[in-house]
């Protein structure tokens, strides 16, 4: 369970279950496509 | 002293002397170590972190085996401990290839004499795919027992040591024989056809559904209930006949459903589909065709659950499994279903018996 991401493009989805995760980031896409504030939503949301 | 009387003491003195020997005997067999090898195969357990209060973000895969035994020096009151390193990796990247050479290695082991008992160190992510693989394929009465952690030994508080020393006590216990193959964290003994992770970053990471086995405590096994389902002696397969795990691939359930990625399998080869559907491991109504396509050309379909707790999926329940021809996993969850389908579709090609099979094991 090592963490720690290598790629500028990863980002996790925090405590997010994989549905969840395709829920918020439907969402998240209408707004932006920009990976960084993708990780600020998921750690908001 | 009458010569019946002298008799008699010589009597007395002889059985006397017969008893201590047999007592000397009993006390030799007790302290008499068993003879434990533990395999290396990386993972968190042989994890290496920046600092003491780094107990999430490390490397695993890093400490030696030899390193990790010299670390605990209680393993040596235990048994007559030899370490192998098998792999150096996180568990993620596990192949079939990976499993398949380690369960050949197990086996050898287990026909060996001077071997009593087996751990295996094993990054905790598919710790139990490895774990239910060998609890199907390895013929060996032997205890057999994997082993991780959830924080790398470099941290603190790591429960690395104190797993590895229960494994020891229970590869060496005569007690922990038959019962299958066993997984051991947080002092719970687990068999490896119910245990599951269910929770990453804490140490009470693993469970089985319908309980634990026993427990190890201050380096002692107690034991509680036995494993129901077929394994290890009992099991039809044996890795000594098996050379190459059948292609098998798990596809997820959601809401909107695509069937993109079970289309994707086929066309990749999958001989069977685990579909991993919500709660009772319902298919949705948009990719059913595609299913039935795929079965028709004789890739096999295999319901799972995607719920963590214990998912259980009745067949003929939510979809017409008789009509479909399709199979139910029982209660393995998806990446177990993955395991006993490639391990039954190296022998078995029909879906009744591949069901049976799901029944059985």
């Amino acid at each position: 369970m090592s963490l720690g991401l290598k790629r500028e493009l990863d980002f996790v989805s925090d405590t997010l279950n994989p549905q969840k995760a395709r829920v918020l980031l439907m969402l998240a896409l209408t707004k932006t496509n920009d990976t960084k504030e993708f990780q600020r939503m998921f750690y908001t949301y | 002293m009458n010569p019946n009387r002298r008799y008699q003491l010589l009597l007395f003195i002889v059985s006397g002397l017969f008893l201590a020997a047999a007592q000397a005997r009993e006390e030799s067999a007790q302290t008499k170590l068993s003879n434990v090898v533990i395999l290396a195969t990386g993972g968190t357990i042989a994890g290496a972190g920046a600092g003491a209060a780094a107990s999430a973000t490390y490397e695993a895969a890093k400490v030696p085996v030899d390193k990790l035994i010299a670390g605990i020096p209680e393993l040596k009151n235990a048994a007559n401990v030899k370490g192998e390193q098998v792999f150096q990796i996180a568990s993620e990247s596990f192949t079939n290839e990976h499993l398949m050479q380690l369960a050949k290695r197990v086996a050898a082991l287990a026909k060996q004499d001077d071997v009593d008992g087996i751990v295996i160190t094993h990054g905790t992510d598919t710790l139990e795919e490895t774990a239910y693989f060998l609890n199907l394929v390895v013929r060996s009465d032997k205890p057999i027992v994997l082993v991780g952690s959830l924080r790398p030994s470099t941290a603190m508080s790591s429960d690395g040591l104190i797993n590895l020393y229960d494994a020891v006590v229970i590869a060496a216990s005569k007690d922990a024989r038959g019962k299958g193959v066993l997984v051991c964290l947080n002092d719970e003994i687990h068999t490896a056809r119910d245990v599951t992770k269910i929770v990453n970053i804490k140490t009470e990471a693993f469970k089985s559904p319908w309980g634990p086995l026993g427990m190890v405590v201050e380096g002692k096994t107690y034991w509680f209930r036995l494993p129901a389902k077929r394994h290890t002696t009992q099991s039809e397969f044996d890795i000594e006949r098996i050379d190459q795990l059948a292609p098998v691939e798990v596809v997820y359930g959601y809401g909107n459903m695509s069937d993109a990625a079970i289309k994707t399998f086929a066309a990749n080869g999958a001989k069977a589909i685990i579909h991993a559907g919500t709660g009772n491991g319902s298919v949705a109504k948009s990719v059913v065709p595609t299913l039935n396509e795929l079965r028709g050309k004789g890739v096999h379909i295999i319901r799972s659950s995607r719920v963590t707790g214990g998912g259980f999926v009745i067949r003929n329940a939510e979809q017409p499994d008789d009509k479909y021809d399709w199979v139910v996993s029982h209660d393995l969850n998806p990446q177990k279903a993955r395991v006993l389908a490639a391990v039954a579709l190296t022998q078995a090609q029909g879906s009744k018996e591949l069901q049976r099979i799901f029944w059985e094991y």
